[in-house]
């Protein structure tokens, strides 16, 4: 299928590649914006953005690496500091500027912590498409090896289905 | 009220973020993020629905 965005390019060099990437996770949509995809740029990043805002107006907490904890406490807040890491800057700003501290009393706080976590995710998700974009990764042609390996399985299978069968029946004739 | 529309908010950011980095094409993304949309908010509401059901 045809490519949505006629001004997207990709990047000459695996460094560039890099820069696209890292780029892409300190600022939501930036990546895109690189390589000129503008549609997927304003889409993908102001649903980050927008979701990052929503979570700490929604007095959601922005974890952080604590010393001093138990096992699973540990674990559960070192995945959830490195799901709030993902938002990139907006995640050190904030943190800059005292907010995503989280009221508990507050009734939205888990909703906001979710939508916290949220951003941080989709901004992940978000950097490595724009890096598979960065590099020329086609989609397409993707997708299209993996329906022709899945056939080809398919295919195998039945054979050997087929074989065991006439197997099977020769064994009874006799 | 506030948790059915972070709800829809959520399923519909996760379905068109999830749709939207798979694929370059656009009819792709709204066909995806339409079905990622209905299966998410849907599918949340009914096990919502139970678990307040078996919660009493």
């Amino acid at each position: 299928m045809s490519d949505w965005e006629a001004s997207a390019s990709v990047v000459s060099s695996k460094g560039k590649a890099l820069g696209v990437l890292i780029v892409a996770w300190l600022i939501p949509g930036a990546g895109h914006l690189w390589l000129g995809r503008r549609k997927k740029a304003l889409l993908l990043g102001s649903i980050t953005i927008l979701t990052f805002i929503l979570g700490i107006l929604m007095d959601g907490k922005l974890y952080q690496f604590e010393a001093g904890q138990s096992g699973s406490e540990s674990l559960i807040n070192s995945l959830a500091t490195l799901a709030g890491l993902g938002s990139g800057l907006l995640y050190f700003i904030s943190l800059l500027f005292g907010l995503g501290k989280g009221v508990i009393a507050e009734p939205t706080f888990e909703i906001g912590i979710a939508f916290l976590l949220s951003a941080g995710l989709f901004n992940i998700l978000t950097a490595i498409d724009a890096y598979r974009c960065s590099i020329g990764y086609d989609y397409d042609a993707a997708e299209e090896a993996r329906r022709l390996a899945k056939q080809q399985k398919q295919q195998k299978k039945q054979k050997k289905r087929r074989g065991q069968e006439k197997s099977s029946a020769g064994g009874s004739s006799k | 009220m506030i948790h059915f529309l972070c709800l829809f908010y959520l399923s519909l950011a996760i379905s068109i973020v999830v749709s939207a980095t798979g694929t370059n094409d656009r009819v792709k993304i709204v066909k995806n993020a339409s079905k990622y949309f209905a299966a998410l908010f849907l599918g949340s509401i009914v096990v919502g629905w139970m678990m307040f059901i078996v919660g009493g």
